[in-house]
């Protein structure tokens, strides 16, 4: 099998859209965030919260990392789940692109003009290539799905093809795996529809040598 | 509309009045609603506002309204008033709240847009310690836990 060494490239909206109740405001989102012992102070003194929180959700996600060093309420704001709503809502959500090559997942941030590196993806041991998977993006997380595992080197089995399903979180910067598809698959139709992922065709042989 | 001719009297905090067009007081939402609602009053008091902001606020909107009545060459027009927009709130902290404030109360959205962005945009080209010292915000961070939190996002700090 050849191995699949090209570059994917998705688009994702990095927030959410169309999640929780439209009618939370920032008072929620605050208190939602006092509720989990946070915010005590304005988080911008000389400003009200609500136009505080309004400047803050113009940076950027690429930019959530230097607030969050800023200070334990700032902190606690970004990653905070109604924030990343708040910003989706008022359409201040910005889009993020993934690239894969070589096993390594970068993202881009347009508007920061930056490239990220992702945290290793753990499901992927030293000496496999993964190929044949696909990506979607649901709910602002990042989904591989399936594919192969490609040895680099001759060994008993070349490529096992795979159920897992692994979920990049981007504001919590980390992968977890997440329930698997009933089959193995690699090399296969998915799209996301209505935060539902759709996975179709493929392959699941397992070549044995 | 023979209307728009109608002067207004915006009357700041220190009561100092502002006369100005109808068209360029409709551009405070505020004011545009109570016009609606019949309020006939040539006058308006806008307490909240000191006269410095307001007169700041004034001519933003009066730019923004001179601009909107010119027609054809759209392109350039929104060129000027980009760079008058960007030369307008290139103002120091204290000021830029205060912008920002009396837009949230006066509803001029386009002002408290890029009155918002202008925070955003120092913030972007700032050091975390930069952004403590001039928004006034207290490092809570024990230096052991800023190192955990830093590490979690060096890739914030990338040049």
């Amino acid at each position: 099998m050849n191995k699949e060494k090209g570059v994917n490239n998705y688009f994702t909206n990095v927030n959410k859209f169309e999640q929780g109740d439209r009618s939370e405001s920032v008072d929620i989102l605050k208190s939602q965030a006092r509720i989990m012992g946070t915010i005590e102070q304005s988080i911008i003194p000389g400003l009200p919260d609500d136009l505080a929180l309004r400047c803050i959700s113009k940076l950027s996600h690429g930019y959530h990392g230097k607030l969050e060093c800023v200070s334990k309420d700032w902190r606690d704001l970004v990653r905070c789940e109604a924030y990343s709503c708040y910003k989706a809502r008022n359409g201040w959500s910005e889009s993020w692109l993934f690239a894969h090559s070589n096993n390594q997942l970068v993202a881009y941030d347009p508007d920061a003009d930056r490239w990220h590196p992702l945290p290793r993806n753990e499901a992927i041991q030293d000496g496999w290539d993964h190929s044949g998977f696909a990506c979607v993006c649901v709910s602002s997380c990042l989904l591989v799905i399936g594919g192969c595992y490609v040895s680099s080197f001759p060994r008993e089995e070349p490529f096992v093809v795979t159920n897992v399903v692994m979920r990049f979180d981007p504001f919590k910067k980390e992968w977890k795996m997440v329930a698997g598809m009933r089959t193995p698959r690699t090399r296969f139709a998915c799209a996301a529809v209505s935060g539902k992922v759709y996975v179709a065709g493929g392959f699941n042989l397992t070549q044995s040598s | 509309m023979s209307e728009s001719n109608k002067k207004i009297s915006l009357i700041s905090s220190e009561g100092e009045a502002f006369e100005v067009s109808e068209a360029v007081a409709r551009e405070f939402e505020i004011v545009a609603h109570m016009l609606e609602d019949g309020c006939s009053g040539s006058s308006i008091p806008i307490t909240t506002v000191d006269s410095n902001i307001l007169g700041k606020v004034i001519e933003y909107c009066t730019k923004h309204v001179e601009v909107g009545n010119v027609e054809g060459n759209s392109e350039k027009a929104e060129k000027d008033l980009e760079e008058f927009d960007k030369r307008f709130i290139a103002v120091e902290m204290n000021t830029l709240f205060s912008l920002i404030l009396a837009a949230n109360y006066l509803n001029v959205k386009g002002l408290l847009n890029i009155g918002c962005q202008k925070v955003a945009d120092t913030i972007k080209d700032m050091k975390p310690e930069e952004v403590r010292s001039i928004f006034n915000i207290e490092n809570d961070y024990t230096p052991a836990e800023e190192e955990v939190v830093r590490k979690e996002n060096e890739w914030a700090f990338q040049p």
